[in-house]
């Protein structure tokens, strides 16, 4: 390759400003694109984050008969945890399980202010370890133990769970055919944009070929335009999404009720390294390459 | 300097061949008229010597190198010893005079000193010094053919190609604009302008081959070659 580097740069720059209007048309192109992606890129992370945090919170609750006592509760939870689909299992006497309601109802504390004796049985709630979640493996448990001497009723919560991994599932088919889709769309949209870049410049090129430039060289200050004008609309992008996650995504997260529920979720921001690291340039430098093989330079 | 055997040259099978088993020789040194109707096959004659376009049979010679057979990569290392000039100058408008001239040096990768010094001296040559800093559009016709001849010549080239260079311009520019051709040769450069416009000959008599339908009808100065 003939010249220095510091020429390629000089020439990139000096494109760009000589050509305001284009490059603040693809600069706004790449940067749309790049946002809408990591838009889909924070949702998908959010549902993925959201769903593991629910499932971790699923359990099986096991209502204890009246006469069952303490002893018999916590016997009954020790042979539950030594189970191997059991992660987790606690005996909650009526009186714990009081107190929780007492605590969950904070903003109407006077309802139960006049109770001296827990209404509520005794439980064993179990949570499962994480790879036993399915529900044969749930069934398989309250099989064993639902007809146990001191248990009353069971609550496994699976129709609910059923019904949510269904509706998981099918988001998340929507999700990888959507997310295909916008990586196929931007790169195509980046991809044309420097191709039409590049014939806007067809005289330059031609002019540079005459005078004997080498393919490199001619490349060159083309491939450093895309990667500047790829990676300030990936920054930019990054930026946008910042704020989106910040003043949209996190309130409505926090005071949508379905998520409220489960105290301490809180919405992720990760799609930095996706974003704005590698993927921005190196995608936009593929495109100038692309774009640079198809108008045949 | 450039030799041409057999030289066929086809853009399809419906016309008839652009060039059609041309032999000739252009030594070194030497300025020639390529003369001709249009559609004789002027251009594309040029065109085979920059290795524009390659013939379709037969070989093309430029300093002892085989222009058909050149690899893709090789080919902008043949540019760098050839200047051209078009009828409608090829500047770059968003570029000024200077930068402009300055395009030759660049794809050479000289110094900014170097660059500066030669593009200032080739300006001088062309009597454009004082509109360095202009752009295109700012200049007149014969101006900006004297900026296209700066930055053929500013490179040194051993061969210079003209395809109709005064074709865009009245007679007292065209005069001038030959004069400068003229110097280029002077210098030692090979020289070939394709022309259809008898005046600029006559003004300054040298070689004339004359091509019709893809064959050369006359030649003034050719041996066999
Ligand atoms: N790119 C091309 N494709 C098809 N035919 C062409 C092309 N270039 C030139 N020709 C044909 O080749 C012949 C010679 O053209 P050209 O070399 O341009 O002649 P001149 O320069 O003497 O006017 C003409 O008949 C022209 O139509
Ligand atoms: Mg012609």
């Amino acid at each position: 390759m003939t010249g220095a580097p510091l020429y390629f740069f000089r020439r990139a720059l000096a494109n760009i400003a000589g050509e305001r209007t284009a490059t603040g048309l693809t600069l706004s192109v790449v940067t749309i694109s790049f946002l809408i992606f990591g838009v889909y890129v924070t949702i998908a992370q959010n549902a993925a984050h959201f769903m593991s945090d629910f499932a971790g919170r699923v359990q099986i609750v096991f209502d204890l008969r009246r006469d069952a006592d303490a002893l018999a509760g916590e016997a009954l939870a020790s042979k539950l945890r030594a189970e191997p689909q059991v992660a987790e299992a606690r005996y909650v006497s009526p009186a714990d399980a009081l107190d929780r309601l007492r605590r969950d109802l904070t903003h109407a504390p006077d309802l139960l202010h006049a109770l001296t004796e827990s209404p509520l049985p005794a439980s064993v709630e179990v949570t499962l370890k994480a790879e036993y979640r399915e529900r044969p493996d749930i069934a398989r448990l309250i099989e064993r133990y639902a007809h146990a001497p001191i248990v009353d009723a069971v609550d496994a919560g699976d129709e609910f769970m059923d019904a949510f991994t269904r509706v998981l599932a099918g988001i998340w088919v929507a999700g990888v055919v959507i997310g295909a889709f916008l990586m196929v769309s931007a790169v195509f949209i980046v991809a044309n944009t420097i191709r039409l870049t590049i014939i806007r410049r067809r005289g330059e090129i031609e002019n540079m070929r005459l005078v004997g430039a080498t393919n490199a060289f001619v490349k060159a200050p083309f491939l450093i335009e895309g990667i500047l004008v790829g990676a300030t609309g990936a920054l930019a992008a990054a930026g946008g999404l910042y704020l989106l996650y910040r003043f949209i995504l996190v309130p409505v997260a926090v005071s949508a009720p379905v998520i409220s529920v489960f105290t301490g979720f809180e919405p992720v921001f990760l799609p930095w390294r996706d974003l704005a690291g590698a993927s921005g340039s190196v995608r936009s430098w593929a495109g100038s390459a692309r774009s640079c093989r198809s108008a045949g330079i | 300097m450039i030799r041409m055997f057999h030289v066929v040259k086809s853009y399809g099978p419906p016309g008839p061949p652009a060039l059609n088993d041309l032999t000739c020789h252009i030594r070194k040194g030497e300025m020639v008229y390529l003369m001709g109707p249009s559609g004789a096959g002027k251009t594309t004659f040029l065109r085979l010597i920059y290795a524009a376009d390659f013939p379709s049979s037969g070989q093309v010679l430029v300093a002892g190198r085989n222009v058909a057979k050149l690899r893709e990569s090789s080919i902008p290392y043949l540019r760098r010893n050839i200047g051209v000039v078009f009828q409608d100058f090829k500047l770059l408008a968003g570029r000024t005079v200077f930068d402009n001239v300055a395009l030759t040096l660049e794809v050479l990768g000289k110094s900014r000193k170097e660059i500066t010094r030669r593009v200032h001296d080739a300006l001088g040559e062309v009597g454009m010094h004082a509109k360095a800093s202009a752009h295109p559009v700012e200049l007149s016709g014969g101006e900006q053919q004297r900026v296209a001849i700066a930055r053929a010549l500013v490179g040194d080239p051993t061969v210079l190609l003209a395809d109709e260079p005064t074709g865009n311009l009245d007679p007292s520019m065209s005069g001038e604009i030959l004069e400068l051709i003229r110097r280029v040769n002077l210098r030692g450069a090979t020289v070939v302008v394709a022309t259809h416009d008898p005046r600029l000959v006559a003004s300054h008599p040298r070689r004339v081959i004359e091509l019709n339908r893809g064959r050369i009808v006359a030649d003034s100065g050719g041996k066999a070659a």
